[in-house]
Formats: structure tokens, C-alpha cells, sequence
């Protein structure tokens, strides 16, 4: 049927108009939606006031801490969850193991986990997420599970953390670390980090996975997640990294070893000092000042003359703490040098 | 409308002889609930108390209303501070569902070891008059607000604000809360408070701004603590250096903040 162009132009602008005015509609409608959720929380919060008073002034207690009285509505129990998953997320120590069997109590835990098995991907994420915030240690296995499922997405830092933070043996953080390292070999720094949310100690599956010295993402997981702790079960292996073909790990070795300075032969650090690579001279002459190591001050003069900024730069700032023994005329010198790089 | 109970009233007097009476034998316990309420009934007080013992609770639960003062007292024998706290909540759900709570609540609960003094009473009856309407109040034995030592919080999160304001209350404080940081200076001008608790990322002034600003102001002396989720080395460095007495990470143990803010104020 032939239209003038006028006719066209005006059906196309009413196809647009109703458009528009559908998407604004739909748009209000959940915005509508959502305030009235936000207020209805806002009440139940209101309503319980009193009821979170009292697990404020008793949370130290001995007894635990029960669920309010009376019934919940699922509104008023949501709100109680919001809560106190916000103060278990702020509050560490022995309160938040009380938080979280109070959680447990009041039923929170079955009914994320009911929401794990959730067709929407976004209901599974939000889930793990809480379930990890609650310290769910019955749900560690299906969790893991989920992880599985995630493979290389995002969202599997999510699931992970969770998994960590729930996790009850080292069977299962094993398993969490093995499953990240295959799927996000980038993400190392991240992987220690999820990891150390574990309350279990990282330090044995840290010391297996210096034992692959062929591949390098665990060995570097291990050295990050190793760097910071003093264990002397992770001295010999540490040591062994520092003649590593990649350079990446014999600085991440170094890092790490330097925090065992008690243990470090004199010799060794010598070694570390002149070792090829700038970075481990750098962190090595930094060790000297910062633990305050008995050290042949020459060695950092030395390093005061190196052709590297920041090794120059650790030299005079592990001179400086060295106090009065650490002051020969070169420490003066730094900005006369042109201590800037 | 609360009613001013005067000091060493005979509601003070009663109770306290209450209290240590059933602290004698068998109890080694006894919990206390007041609330201003319009009049009630026997009746109704030996419903309540049959309500309050619906699960078997609270078996020697004693419920009477002062006709002087205007209140009713429920006696909980073996029940410890927790317990009547808890019981407390229901004890008001059925006060408003009876429409006859008038002013605030107070709880409070005594031992065998902690007997109640009369001036313990007094100051817990005290309470009653000072609470909010509708409001719970919490008796631990802390000073009366005038003595308190005062603390500003500084904290966008109003859940841990909450949480910390009835802790720190309970531990003796005077708290006053403020989501940012321009709130919490002028808390500081007005308040001249001993000790401020702040988050290093605040709206409209950061944690650093704020320490700076406490430490040139004429209130210099004041002390400052951090409570943030940022501190990594540099940070906790630059805190000290521009004069924060102490450093604390979230997430944190109130136990420790109690501990460190005690050691400070002391």
C-alpha cells in the first residue's frame, strides 16, 4: 500500500513515541519496584532496632546470641541478613564467629545455599558471595563445585574467595589454588590474596607448589604468597629459586628470602648484593638497613657507587638507618650525586 | 512522657531489696526490666508474665506495676544481663502491642558475685528517665553521661557506626557519630571531644585532612585514631607522622579498638 512520505515519517515517529514510552514506563516501574524495596528494608531495619542493640551490647558475651523473636517475614529477614553480613565484613576476631553461627541460626546459610542451585548465574554469584561472608563451611564443596563451573570467567574470583574463606581443610584450599592458577595464570597477585582470606595457614600448599620448578605461575603464586611470612620450612626451597633461569621468580625468591635475613648466611647475602640483576642488589641492600644486619658497611658503599638509581638510593637510606656506624662521607652525598633519577 | 524518678526513690528502695532477696538462695543471677507505662491491670501482669514464660524461660518471672512511679518492673531471677536483654525485646513487643508503653526501657542484670548497691540501683532507675522513648537502655554500670569521656566517630558505613556508638556506650563513652568528614569537625569544634575515631576515606574531608585539622585547631591535644580499610604501609606511615595515636585495620576486633581506646583515655 502506498503511503505519502508524510504518513511514513508520522508512523515511524508514533512506532518511536510508543517505544520510548514503553522504556520510560518499564523503567519507572523497576525504579518504583526498587524504592518500594528499599523502603520496606528501611522499616524492618527500623522495626529491629532494638533487636541489633541487643546484639551489639552482647556480642562479647557467653551465650550466643539468639534470633529475634517472634516471626520473620522474608523482607524483615532479608534486612537482618544485610546487617549482619555488613558488620561481619567490618568485625574480625571471635565476634565474627559469633555473627556467623547466628547466622547459621536464623537459617541464612540453607537458604543461600538453596540459592547456589539456582538456574540464574547471577543469583549463584550473589549467593556464593554471602555464603563466603558467613563462613558457610558446610558449603565448601559446593562452592568449589561452582568455581568449576566458572572456569576462566570472572566471576570465579568471586566464587573463590568465597571458597577460601569457607574452606575447612587443606584438601580443598589445594584444590581452590590448583583450579585458579590453570584458569587465571595472570591473576597471581590476586590468587595469594583470595588465598590468604583463608583462616587456614597457606604455607605447606605454598611450599608444594615451590616443588614445580618447571612451571612457573605456581611458583610465582607461592613466592608472592610466601613473601611476608617467616616460615623456615620455605627457607631451603627459597633459596634454591635465587639461580632460577626466569628472572621474574629469582627477583620474587629474593623478596621472599630476605624476609629469613636470621637465617641468611652472611656469604649468601654478600651473593645477593652483587647479584646480577639490579632488582635483588636493590631489595637485598634494603634488607641491611631495614632489619639492621651486621654487614660489611663497604659492601653498601659499594652499592652507593652502582650504576642503578635505586640501588644507589638503598645504599644511602640503609646507611642512614644504620645510625652512626652507617655514616661515612658518601651517605652526604646522595643529593650531590643528583639523587634523582 | 517520661517521669523524673527522684533520687534514692521508693522504687530504688524496692527493687534494690528485690534484687538481693532473690539473690540469697537459689538464684546466683536476677535480671531487671523497667518500663514507664500507662497503668495495667493484675490480670494483665500475670499475662504477661505467662507470656514471657511461654517456652519455659523465664519460670520465676515476677511482673509488677508501681502505681507511684508509673512503671512496670519485670524481676527475671536467674536470668544474666544477655538473657534479660533478649527477653527485654519481648517484654516491649507485648507492652506496644498493648498499647501501653509510654516512655523508654531500661535493663540491667546482677550476680551473686556483683550484688546490686543502692546507688547501682538508683543510677539504673536513673536510666529510665534518661532513655528515649521506645528506646532500650542498657545499665552495665557505666558513669552517668556527664563523667563519660566523649569520642566523635567518623565513618560513611551507619551500620558500623551503629554498632560501635551502643559498644563504645556500654563501655563508659560518650559517643557521637558523623558520616563525614565536615560533620565530624564541626562534632570537634562543638564537642572538644577527648579522642576522635576516623575512616581515612571519608566524603567532603579524607581521614587526613581531618587529622591535620585536629592538630591545628585549639583542640590539638584531642587524640586520633584510625579505623580504615586502606592501610598499607605508606599510609599507616603518613597517619603517624601527622599525629594519629594509633592505626587500626579493617576488619578489626572491637575487643582490641575497647582495649587501645582504654589505654589512651587512661
Amino acid at each position: 500500500m502506498w503511503m505519502e512520505p508524510f504518513d511514513q515519517a508520522a508512523t515511524v515517529l508514533y512506532a518511536l513515541s510508543l517505544t520510548s514510552a514503553g522504556g520510560f514506563a518499564a523503567l519507572f516501574l523497576l525504579r518504583a519496584r526498587r524504592g518500594d524495596a528499599d523502603e520496606r528494608t528501611r522499616q524492618s531495619l527500623e522495626k529491629h532496632q532494638d533487636y541489633f542493640a541487643y546484639l551489639s551490647a552482647n556480642i562479647d558475651g557467653a551465650e550466643p546470641l539468639l534470633p529475634p523473636p517472634g516471626q520473620l517475614s522474608p523482607i524483615e529477614l532479608k534486612a537482618i541478613q544485610s546487617k549482619l553480613l555488613e558488620w561481619i565484613e567490618t568485625i574480625g576476631g571471635e565476634y565474627r564467629g559469633r555473627l556467623t553461627a547466628l547466622c547459621r541460626e536464623l537459617g541464612l546459610v540453607e537458604q543461600e545455599r538453596k540459592r547456589l542451585r539456582s538456574p540464574k548465574h547471577a543469583v549463584r554469584i550473589e549467593a556464593a558471595y554471602r555464603l563466603g561472608i558467613m563462613r558457610a563451611e558446610q558449603c565448601t564443596d559446593e562452592l568449589l563445585q561452582l568455581l568449576e563451573q566458572e572456569g576462566g570467567e570472572s566471576t570465579a574470583f568471586v566464587v573463590g574467595r568465597s571458597a577460601a574463606k569457607c574452606a575447612e581443610t587443606l584438601d580443598q584450599l589445594r584444590r581452590l589454588l590448583l583450579h585458579l592458577i590453570e584458569y587465571h595464570p595472570d591473576a597471581q597477585q590476586l590468587i595469594a590474596d583470595i588465598i590468604a582470606s583463608s583462616s587456614l595457614d597457606p604455607a605447606p600448599l605454598y611450599i608444594e607448589l615451590l616443588r614445580m620448578e618447571d612451571r612457573e605461575t605456581p611458583v610465582c603464586v607461592a613466592l608472592i604468597g610466601l613473601t611476608g611470612r617467616n616460615d623456615p620450612d620455605a627457607f631451603g626451597p627459597l633459596n634454591r629459586f635465587i639461580s632460577s633461569e626466569c628472572k621474574e621468580i629469582r627477583i620474587k625468591a629474593a623478596k621472599a628470602l630476605l624476609q629469613y635475613s636470621h637465617m641468611l648466611p652472611m656469604e649468601r647475602l654478600g651473593d645477593l648484593i652483587r647479584h646480577s640483576d639490579w632488582e635483588i642488589r636493590a631489595v637485598a641492600i634494603k634488607a641491611i638497613g631495614e632489619w639492621q644486619l651486621d654487614f660489611d658497611i663497604e659492601a653498601l658503599n659499594e652499592g652507593m657507587a652502582d650504576e642503578e638509581w635505586w640501588v644507589r638510593h638503598y645504599s644511602a637510606a640503609s646507611l642512614a638507618q644504620l645510625g652512626p656506624a652507617g655514616y661515612p662521607d658518601r651517605a652526604f652525598d646522595l643529593s650531590a650525586e643528583g639523587g634523582t633519577r | 512522657m517520661n517521669t523524673v524518678y527522684p533520687a534514692e526513690s521508693g522504687l530504688t528502695q524496692r527493687l534494690f531489696a528485690q534484687v538481693n532477696d532473690t539473690l540469697k538462695a537459689p538464684w546466683t543471677e536476677c535480671g531487671v526490666i523497667a518500663a514507664s507505662t500507662h497503668g495495667i491491670n493484675r490480670h494483665l501482669l500475670h499475662n504477661f508474665a505467662a507470656r514471657l514464660n511461654k517456652d519455659g524461660e523465664n519460670p520465676a518471672v515476677q511482673v509488677e506495676y508501681e502505681e507511684d512511679t508509673g512503671c512496670v518492673v519485670f524481676l527475671l531471677p536467674g536470668q544474666s544481663l544477655a538473657s534479660t536483654h533478649f527477653t527485654a525485646l519481648s517484654a516491649k513487643n507485648l507492652l506496644q502491642d498493648a498499647d501501653l508503653l509510654i516512655g523508654g526501657m531500661s535493663v540491667a542484670g546482677f550476680s551473686e558475685s556483683d550484688p546490686p548497691t543502692e546507688k547501682a540501683m538508683n543510677d539504673f532507675v536513673s536510666f529510665l528517665d534518661g532513655s528515649e522513648p521506645s528506646e532500650i537502655a542498657v545499665y552495665h554500670g557505666q558513669p552517668r553521661a556527664s563523667e563519660a569521656p566523649t569520642v566523635v566517630m567518623i565513618d560513611p558505613n551507619a551500620d558500623l557506626l551503629e554498632f560501635l556508638n551502643i559498644r563504645l556506650g556500654l563501655q563508659g563513652y560518650d559517643v557521637m557519630p558523623a558520616q563525614d568528614g565536615k560533620e565530624g569537625l564541626r562534632l570537634v569544634a562543638s564537642f572538644q571531644p577527648d579522642l576522635v575515631i576516623t575512616e581515612l576515606a571519608l566524603p567532603a574531608l579524607d581521614g587526613y585532612q581531618i587529622i591535620h585539622r585536629i592538630r591545628n585547631s585549639p583542640n590539638r591535644d584531642c587524640q586520633v585514631v584510625v579505623l580504615t580499610d586502606q592501610a598499607v604501609e605508606q599510609d599507616i606511615c603518613k597517619c603517624f607522622e601527622l599525629g594519629a595515636a594509633d592505626v587500626i585495620k579493617k576488619p578489626f576486633s572491637p575487643k582490641e579498638l575497647e582495649a587501645r581506646l582504654k589505654r589512651l583515655l587512661n
